[in-house]
């Protein structure tokens, strides 16, 4: 079987979220469409604000805001036929938890603060199974324990105010293994945690993925973690996806200049002694948006009809075949790309991750 | 626990309040125009008279000696002797005390039933026809005046259709309830304008709390996601709403106790002020400042007992 014709879990095709707020529209999903296969990591990445968040909650059918809109489909082809963005709140609690599950950005406020750490767990458990009270009990020391928490037996009395962030994220992640879900979206997973944690919880969810067989959505600002872990690489900005490649084709043939940028940006990127490289400007607040490509204000390569240009995500052909780019001149940009300088291979603890994070913001 | 120490260290701070409460109690009631030994005597009216009573009443000592044996009969728990009613003033406020709290009980009833569903509900569905037609009720409930509410009650249920008691208390568990079911409606409708409203802006920001999100994709049902994440954690801080304003209730009684004719402490207090009736008037300010202090501190106490967090400091 080739890397193509493997199982499909989860498909969004043309999604867009729209919510209203009294300075116009905003619209943080605009016209993404990507593909989860069987067992592969796919990472998304973007600046703060890009979507990501709001992107990642629609997968699993939930929107911003009671009074937001949505256009487009979400299915989990063989298990989810219809839209996942109109089945509600009631046609989805099967799945939730069962087929597909969300590990949140913030676990500090993640947790109910007045229910203990157990009994949360449990609640999970309970949601998709018969078992009795003895059974559940055993399986929640089980996830702790495959989780990592040490003394979970004594430790499932406490409340989440007595836990670390690293220990919640990982109650959390026990969670979402509680009803054994085939596709996991991890949203930020790591980005409210110290350094060290971070590359503990990161290992820890590759680990399940591997061992559980998962498929797992990745989402970082951080392209060099992405880079290390995922098969394939969405990048967004704006509320877009502006590239979809396999990690290693993203690394070497970046079609989009957001991409190159960022790529630049790396530490490791240039040599020691230069300073890295920054996007100047800011990326677009999504209110209000005006047609043509997002990118227009900081990109190197606009020309005027780039404004007026309707965006849509092309197909790359010759040597990046696969990727797909929302630029219309990707095919004649040879964009330039850091000399071999980034490691891809999936070993996290390898690569130095300590340096900034990647240097976007407004220069 | 350093939760309950704080109960402790409120309760020291709050013995200055009572104390600054019988004072000005204590002076107000002097200030009033009105002598009790010449309302006492009414048409035997001599000044000699007056000044006897007045001597055997201790009123010619000074204000500080009164205060004084004020504070030292409160000690003792009587509070002194009634100028008009032949009992000591303990006696009268034990004997008040029951429909009083009767009464605040089932008005503190009345606005639970009321005003949780109405609440949880208006704040789930937020925008929607029942959460709009929630603020008619809200507007009408909070602009008027709650004797008013008890007049408009008498003539509807005592009068035009008349199936309760519209004064008086009555003799028995069953009768009692019965005579204060309009009271304590009359009582508990603007007290639920204020809990529907805190109750429906805490479960909407509930709501959207990322707890909410966790417990939801788990994949439970709906309706426990709302009673154990959202009701449950909106309800934390509804309870200090609710005691504050169980406190106020205090001052309700007393004016829709003469409405209805009901011989608790609001009435008491009512006569004694208008038959100028010192030692009562003090008691029974003491007995309700102690009263709010109580629900305050019970308050706490609940507060702490339902958030797991302020019980570990
Ligand atoms: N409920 C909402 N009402 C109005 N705007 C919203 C709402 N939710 C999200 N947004 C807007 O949508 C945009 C995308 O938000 P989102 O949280 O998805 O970004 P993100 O990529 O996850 O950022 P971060 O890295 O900070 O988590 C933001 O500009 C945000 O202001
Ligand atoms: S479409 Fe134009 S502005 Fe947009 S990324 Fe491509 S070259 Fe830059
Ligand atoms: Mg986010």
């Amino acid at each position: 079987m080739t890397e193509c014709d493997r199982n499909v879990v989860l498909r969004a095709d043309d999604v867009c979220v729209q919510i209203p707020t009294p300075a116009g529209p905003v619209t943080p999903v605009d016209h993404v469409s990507l593909e989860l296969r069987q067992g592969e990591v796919l990472g998304i990445v973007g600046e703060t604000g890009s979507g990501k968040t709001v992107t990642c909650r629609s997968l699993l059918g939930l929107m911003p805001s009671p009074r937001a809109t949505h256009t487009g489909t979400v299915t989990y082809p063989g298990v989810v036929d219809d839209n996942v963005l109109a089945v509600g709140r009631k046609g989805m609690r099967r799945h939730w938890g069962n087929y597909i599950a969300m590990i949140p950005q913030n676990p500090m406020t993640s947790l109910n603060p007045v229910h203990r750490i157990g009994a949360q767990i449990e609640e999970a458990v309970a949601a998709h199974s018969t078992m009795s009270r003895a059974e559940r009990r055993s399986r929640v020391v089980e996830l702790m324990s495959r989780v990592g928490i040490p003394v979970p037996e004594k430790r499932l009395r406490d409340f989440p105010h007595q836990f670390s962030g690293g220990m919640l994220q990982r109650t959390l992640i026990a969670i979402a293994l509680a009803g054994n879900p085939q596709v996991l979206v991890a949203d930020e997973p790591t980005t409210a945690l110290d350094v060290i944690i971070q590359d503990q919880i990161l290992s820890l969810l590759i680990d399940l993925q591997r061992d559980l067989g998962m498929s797992l959505i990745l989402v970082s600002h951080d392209l060099s973690v992405i880079a290390q872990i995922c098969d394939r690489v969405g990048v967004m900005y704006g509320g877009q996806l502006v590239e979809l490649a396999s990690t290693e084709r993203l690394l070497r043939r970046p079609q989009h200049p957001y991409t190159a940028a960022l790529l630049k940006s790396l530490p490791g990127a240039v040599p020691r002694n230069e300073p890295l490289a920054t996007i100047t400007g800011a990326p677009p607040r999504l209110v209000n948006l005006p047609p043509g490509c997002r990118f227009v204000p900081r990109c190197s390569h606009v020309e005027p009809a780039c404004a007026e240009w309707e965006t849509e995500l092309i197909p790359v052909g010759g040597a990046a075949r696969g990727s797909l780019v929302r630029c219309r001149r990707h095919a004649e940009l040879e964009l330039s790309t850091p000399a071999d300088g980034i490691s891809y291979d999936a070993t996290p603890a390898e690569t130095d991750r300590s340096g900034p994070i990647v240097g976007v913001h407004a220069g | 626990m350093a939760g309950w120490h704080l109960i402790g260290r409120r309760l020291v701070q709050l013995i200055p309040i009572v104390v600054g409460i019988t004072i000005v109690s204590f002076v107000l009631i002097r200030i009033v125009p009105g002598d009790p030994a010449t309302l006492i005597l009414g048409n035997h009216y001599t000044p000699e008279g007056a000044a006897q009573i007045r001597k055997s009443l201790g009123l010619d000592q000074s204000v500080i000696v009164q205060y004084g044996r004020f504070l030292r009969s409160a000690l003792t728990g009587s509070f002194g002797h009634s100028y008009s009613l032949d009992a000591s003033v303990g006696h009268l406020i034990s004997r008040g005390l029951g429909a009083t709290l009767f009464l605040i009980a089932m008005a503190g009833f009345f606005t639970a039933l009321l005003s949780i569903p109405i609440g949880v509900f208006a704040g789930l569905h937020r925008g929607g026809i029942f959460d709009q037609s929630t603020r008619v009720f809200l507007l009408i409930g909070f602009a008027l005046p709650g004797f008013l509410l008890g007049v408009v009650l008498i003539l509807v249920f005592g009068v035009k259709v008349p199936i309760l008691p519209i004064n008086g208390y009555g003799t028995g568990f069953l009768s009692h309830v019965r005579h204060l079911i309009l009271p304590s409606i009359t009582l508990a409708i603007p007290f639920s304008t204020v809990l529907v409203r805190s109750l429906r802006s805490s479960v909407i920001e509930t709501m959207s709390a990322d707890y909410v999100t966790t417990a939801l994709l788990k994949g439970i049902p709906w309706r426990r996601v709302v009673l154990r994440h959202i009701v449950r954690n909106a309800g934390m801080s509804v309870v200090v709403v609710f005691g504050v304003n169980l406190a106020f209730l205090v001052g309700g009684t007393v004016v829709i106790e003469n409405v209805f004719s009901i011989p608790g402490l609001g009435s008491l207090l009512v006569n004694a002020v208008s038959t100028r009736d010192y030692p009562v008037v003090q008691g029974l300010t003491l007995f309700f400042a102690l009263f709010v202090l109580l629900v305050n501190l019970l308050t706490d106490a609940v507060h702490i007992a339902i958030d797991p967090r302020l019980a570990a400091g």
